[in-house]
């Protein structure tokens, strides 16, 4: 069996004595997409951060295509293949929607002529000089999404890409988020709130409880696991 | 701003270059001094405007240069001749290696870009200037006096600058090079990742950029154009003191910059020429009272232009037509 893309091992990290993370291991595959869901606090978002770099484990490890990156800072992981949306859009506010797109191909040495095809891509190219920030929420979201994928990622890290969103936008997201894992082989992991969207995705599940992951599988059976149920799915229907 | 309008830096260098034929040559000469104290503001307003880096220190790196091209000039460092353009040019090298060795120290005692490293930078100044003062080598708080003047090595042997008009002709083809190298670094490649670890570190770091790396880069040049104004001024001026390097002088070129625009290196290098003049002209019709009046129409300035007087035209110049 081929080593996994991601592996995350034993990973702890506390903030003010309170565990965020508290041991959690994870493998995803090349190309696997999963999406990992749990209640607010549970520590997803500082998963997220350990492995892009924003924070440092006090355990455990962190392995890349077979290389462990824990001590990299955020930018030598991106460079490797790591890419990563934020629960609010992480563009560039005060840059146009083309300036965004053009610096994250210039970080990845992508020629200009991308720069238009992302545009197009992302239905963005009538918006294309206004500032970012002055963008609706839902085109934020794309082209946040359009910079990242300009970096050719190995691996997405998507945080809640539905937020504030209606229910027809985050249906259409999955469908274009699975298209993406099938045809670019891109391995994704999908932090998300929104269970119509999870059962979507049509993906794996893995339930984050208390800073650990407490179950993995698909959908059906995560949401029938009691554990699962008594934190989570219980209280949500 | 992303884009430095070609036509209004055009009409502007253009405009000043004939301006020799109209002005008497006592305010030529006058123009050729605030022209280095352009260089100053374009290299703030490129570090400030586009890097998002509030420096309190700038005049430091114009006070290394003006004493770098004082010491070659006057022949007082070992190895090196008494010459003025070695001096020019030890006055771009020896900034920017302490930009870089400051940068590295900011940098590595991990000073966030806020508050706090605009209140090191402060600091910085403040013992640059001490530095100066209590170094008998640097000439004390005396300075070193009877540099010599500029000289450009022409066929015909070396021609000094000491006439008001070759020497402003000199300094005006020097900083119209530097704004329009400025003009395309901000509309770069480079320029556009400069501008995206302003808006947001973490959020470029995870695009695979190194924001260390951009705002070094950006304080080196920054400190190297400096330290260029401050080496031509020396040359004009023929005598440099301490108050060159200090917070008295970051200072001022910190309200030429608001002035004028951050945004734009052209709009700050307006700025400085306009409040050099005006506080010309105030100490001419109001004496002693002058800093008051200039106080009052800064305030005024920054109040009804937040993105400068001519930060904010050039912006709406520079802005594309939308369809």
């Amino acid at each position: 069996m081929p080593a996994p893309l991601l592996e995350l091992r034993h990973l702890v990290k506390s903030f003010g004595g309170v565990l965020a993370v508290a041991g959690a291991s994870l493998e995803l595959g090349e190309g696997e997409l999963l999406a990992l869901i749990g209640p607010n606090g549970c520590g997803k978002t500082t998963l997220f951060n350990l492995v892009t770099g924003i924070e440092r484990p006090e355990a455990g490890a962190i392995r890349f295509a077979g290389r462990e990156i824990g001590g990299l800072p955020p930018q030598a992981r991106a460079r490797l293949g790591i890419g990563r949306t934020f629960q609010v859009p992480g563009v560039l506010a005060a840059l146009s929607a083309r300036e965004n797109l053009e610096v994250a191909a210039t970080a990845a040495g992508r020629p200009r002529r991308e720069v238009e095809e992302a545009l197009e891509r992302a239905g963005l190219a009538t918006f294309a000089e206004r500032a970012a920030g002055e963008l609706p929420h839902g085109l934020q979201q794309r082209l946040e999404l359009a910079m990242v994928l300009l970096q050719r990622p190995r691996l997405l890290l998507l945080d809640e890409p539905t937020a504030g969103l209606e229910l027809g936008e985050s249906l259409a997201v999955a469908a274009r988020l699975r298209t993406l894992v099938a045809r670019e082989g891109v391995a994704a992991l999908v932090v998300e709130h929104d269970l119509a969207f999870v059962r979507a995705l049509g993906a794996e599940v893995a339930v984050m409880l208390r800073g650990r992951i407490a179950a993995r599988g698909p959908y059906a059976r995560v949401a029938a696991d009691p554990e699962v149920r008594a934190a989570y799915l219980g209280s949500r229907g | 701003m992303s884009r430095e309008p070609l036509l209004p830096a055009l009409l502007f260098w253009a405009a000043l270059a004939l301006l020799p034929l109209a002005a008497p040559s006592w305010l030529t000469g006058q123009l050729a001094q605030h022209l280095c104290y352009g260089l100053l503001a374009m290299s703030l307003a490129y570090l400030w405007g586009q890097g998002g880096l509030l420096s309190f220190c700038q005049a430091l790196f114009f006070g290394v240069g003006a004493y770098a091209y004082a010491l070659v000039g006057l022949g007082k460092l070992p190895l090196l001749p008494a010459s003025p353009l070695l001096g020019l040019g030890l006055a771009l090298l020896l900034p920017t290696l302490l930009a870089l060795a400051l940068g590295l120290l900011l940098v590595t005692a991990r000073v966030p870009t806020g508050p706090a490293w605009a209140v090191l930078t402060l600091v910085l100044g403040v013992i640059g200037e001490r530095l100066a003062v209590a170094s008998p080598f640097l000439g004390g708080s005396n300075g070193l006096a009877g540099l010599p003047p500029l000289a450009l090595p022409l066929p015909g042997g070396a021609f000094e600058l000491l006439d008001p008009v070759p020497t402003f002709l000199v300094l005006l083809g020097v900083t119209a090079a530097v704004q329009l190298g400025l003009a395309l670094k901000i509309a770069s490649p480079a320029g556009s990742l400069l501008r995206a670890v302003r808006e947001d570190a973490l959020r470029a770091a995870h695009l695979g950029i190194d924001p260390v790396a951009v705002r070094l880069r950006a304080f080196a040049l920054a400190a190297a154009l400096a330290g260029l104004g401050g080496g031509l001024f020396a040359a004009q001026f023929g005598f440099v003191a301490p108050p060159l390097l200090g917070l008295g002088l970051s200072t001022e070129a910190l309200v030429w910059v608001a002035v004028g625009g951050r945004g734009s290196p052209l709009a700050a290098l307006a700025g400085a020429l306009l409040v050099k003049t005006v506080e010309g002209l105030l100490g001419e019709w109001l004496g002693a009272g002058w800093p008051l009046a200039l106080g009052l129409l800064l305030l005024l300035v920054v109040l009804l232009f937040p993105q400068g007087v001519f930060g904010g035209l050039l912006a709406r110049l520079a802005r594309p037509v939308r369809p």
